[in-house]
């Protein structure tokens, strides 16, 4: 069962790092919607993705690049958890 | 300091340019040639590319930035373009700088796709000294995710559409079918078949820099302190001096990305100076 504890902490600070976020990665929710909450667009998005594939070594075929996938830090977890094994 | 917007003529049609000479009769110190990224993300460091331009030229560079042919006010098709027609525009545009230049020292300074083909162009063109922000490394890693990156900006589209109580496949969420055989629409840019196969060829640490190599500096732009495993092995692979700037990715399009830093940063290394 992929540990999506450890992950989710991690996927928030390169939230807030690749975003540049005003505000601290602790404060984000495992379910806050990015879009929503703070108006993520697919720029924006697409920044996360290649975060999480610098960051993780993983890489995301483009049928996999789809807003409802990362649109939460637990749904990025859980695609990130998916790719490593985590 | 006076910008000249001018038309450099090739055998394949004139490509847009706009060059920036010093203040005053000196001549120019370097004529620093200023390589655009690819694809859509020329158009968005548009802006970053002029503000790099004037602050080369504050340190007595002339620089000359241009249009490659299918882009921007050039000629040609976007379709048609190619990364060996990327580098013989980049050549015409280096001796066209050079002639305007004095014999001043060329120095390459190149972004994105643009950092790519200016670390392969720099030994051919003879160049003094290469910068290459954030090159693309792997031609094939930049297709994918620029395939991706189409795929998110369709998906966004089509779920404000959703929102919007529109039907599946209207408006812009939709591919465009007007493109010629082979090529695809990346993120709004048509992108030809000849291209989509060059850059897959297209890998950096597959060929290191040869002896004739010149004084180059890779700038990493990322929120990481530390160079990427992939960087840093370019960096052995050029012998180059690598740094890492926290920016935004200035080539995305984004509001108002702060370029200022990077500016400074290849400012002195352009001009000569060790730091």
């Amino acid at each position: 069962m992929p540990d999506l504890n450890a992950l989710l902490p991690q996927i928030k600070k390169l939230v807030v790092e690749r975003l540049f976020l005003d505000v601290p990665a602790e404060n984000i929710g495992d379910d806050d919607n990015l879009l929503e909450k703070f108006g993520v667009d697919s720029v924006r998005m697409f920044e996360i993705v290649v975060g999480l594939e610098e960051a993780f070594g993983v890489s995301f075929a483009d049928q996999e690049f789809s807003v409802d996938r990362f649109a939460t830090p637990r749904k990025i977890a859980e695609v990130v958890a998916g790719k490593t094994g985590a | 300091m006076p910008e000249t917007p001018l038309y450099i003529p090739t055998p394949a049609g004139p490509l847009f340019a706009v060059l920036h000479t010093p203040d005053g009769d000196r001549p120019p110190a370097t004529a620093a040639l200023l390589l655009a990224p690819g694809g859509d993300e020329k158009r968005a460091a548009h802006g970053a590319m002029a503000r790099l331009a004037r602050t080369l030229c504050t340190a007595g560079a002339a620089a000359l930035r241009f249009d490659c042919r299918g882009t921007g006010d050039s000629a040609g098709e976007a379709a048609d373009v190619t990364l060996e027609s990327m580098e013989q525009d980049a050549t015409a545009a280096a001796d066209f700088l050079r002639a305007r230049s004095g014999g001043a020292p060329l120095v390459l300074v190149g972004v994105r796709l643009g950092a790519s083909l200016a670390l392969r162009l720099g030994p051919v063109l003879g160049a003094a000294r290469v910068v290459a922000v954030a090159p693309i490394l792997s031609g094939a890693t930049w297709l994918r995710q620029e395939r991706g990156r189409t795929a998110l900006r369709r998906s966004m589209i089509a779920r404000e559409l959703a929102a919007a109580g529109a039907a599946p496949g209207t408006g812009t969420a939709s591919a465009r079918t007007d493109l010629p055989a082979g090529a695809e629409d990346l993120a709004g840019m048509p992108i030809g078949a000849e291209m989509i196969a060059g850059l897959g060829r297209l890998d950096l640490l597959a060929a290191p820099a040869g002896a004739d190599a010149p004084e180059t500096l890779i700038v990493q732009v990322s929120p990481r302190r530390t160079p990427l495993s992939e960087i840093a092995r370019l960096g052995e692979a050029q012998r180059a001096r690598v740094e890492c700037l926290n920016l935004e990715p200035f080539w995305q399009p984004l509001e108002s990305p702060d370029v200022g830093p990077l500016a400074e940063l290849i400012r002195p290394f352009a001009a000569g100076g060790a730091s």
